[in-house]
């Protein structure tokens, strides 16, 4: 169920159109991407702490803290922009569609709509060691028909259950029950 | 110009890129697919860590007056 605040950019849901799941990508993407910036966030810190203050003026040592602030200023803005980047490039599936909603940048947004009558084939890659431990890889989604509208989420969440969901509906849409 | 001078020049700049880029994170976070609750607590860390640094800023720049 969704949260009612929650509003991803073009999701309208049709008559008789109900969300069967929401995914973000795993959090060791994330983690992948801020550890860099973390470390270059608390770097000047560190070298701080290990230079010999007691032969520095108190305006120099002044002025290095105000740069170390302004550096981490500037690090505190990005960290924060990967993030939302993070956060909003989101994986939607309906009983009717799938949703790839990506977030390139903070100004460019990238909506793919695949009907789930036209999936047919799902493909589960989990290459590597944190992909096999931390249950995580990519998913490809090939649909019916030309003009290159596959959908393709990488570092999802347990790839293979979602393929199974995704399955189970094409299923039910190729072969209803009586 | 004095060092000091050019501190509080250089603070003012990036007090306005700071705000400029809050307003569009802010955005962001407020328009697009993301519950009210999350999107208070991205902006209140952003900007509490913001202006924790800011002041450190003006604090230092003030000092060498």
């Amino acid at each position: 169920m969704l949260p009612a605040d929650f509003r991803p950019d073009g999701l309208v849901l049709l008559p008789g159109e109900t969300v069967v799941s929401v995914m973000r990508k795993h959090w060791f993407i994330l983690f992948i991407k801020v550890f860099p910036y973390m470390l270059a966030f608390f770097l000047p810190l560190v070298i701080f702490a290990f230079i010999p203050t007691t032969n520095l003026s108190q305006s120099l040592i002044a002025t290095i803290i105000f740069f170390i602030a302004t550096w981490m200023l500037i690090i505190l803005m990005v960290i924060y922009t990967v993030w939302t980047l993070y956060y909003l490039d989101i994986w939607i599936v309906t009983n009717k569609r799938i949703m790839d909603i990506e977030q390139l940048a903070l100004f460019n947004r990238e909506v793919k709509t695949l009907q789930m009558n036209t999936v047919q084939d799902v493909q589960v890659d989990v290459s590597g060691i944190f992909e096999t431990l931390l249950h995580f890889g990519t998913l490809r989604v090939q649909t019916a028909g030309t003009g290159g509208t596959d959908a393709k989420i990488v570092g999802i969440p347990d790839p293979a259950l979602e393929r199974d969901i995704i399955m189970q509906i094409t299923s039910q849409i190729h072969n209803p029950g009586p | 110009m004095s060092t000091a001078t050019f501190l509080f020049v250089l603070l003012f700049v990036f007090f306005i890129a700071f705000m400029i880029y809050s307003a569009i994170l802010l955005y962001h976070w407020f328009r697009f697919a993301m519950s009210n609750l999350v999107a208070t607590a991205a902006a209140f860390s952003y900007m509490g860590l913001g202006f924790v640094l800011l002041f450190i800023m003006l604090t230092m720049a003030t000092s060498l007056l």
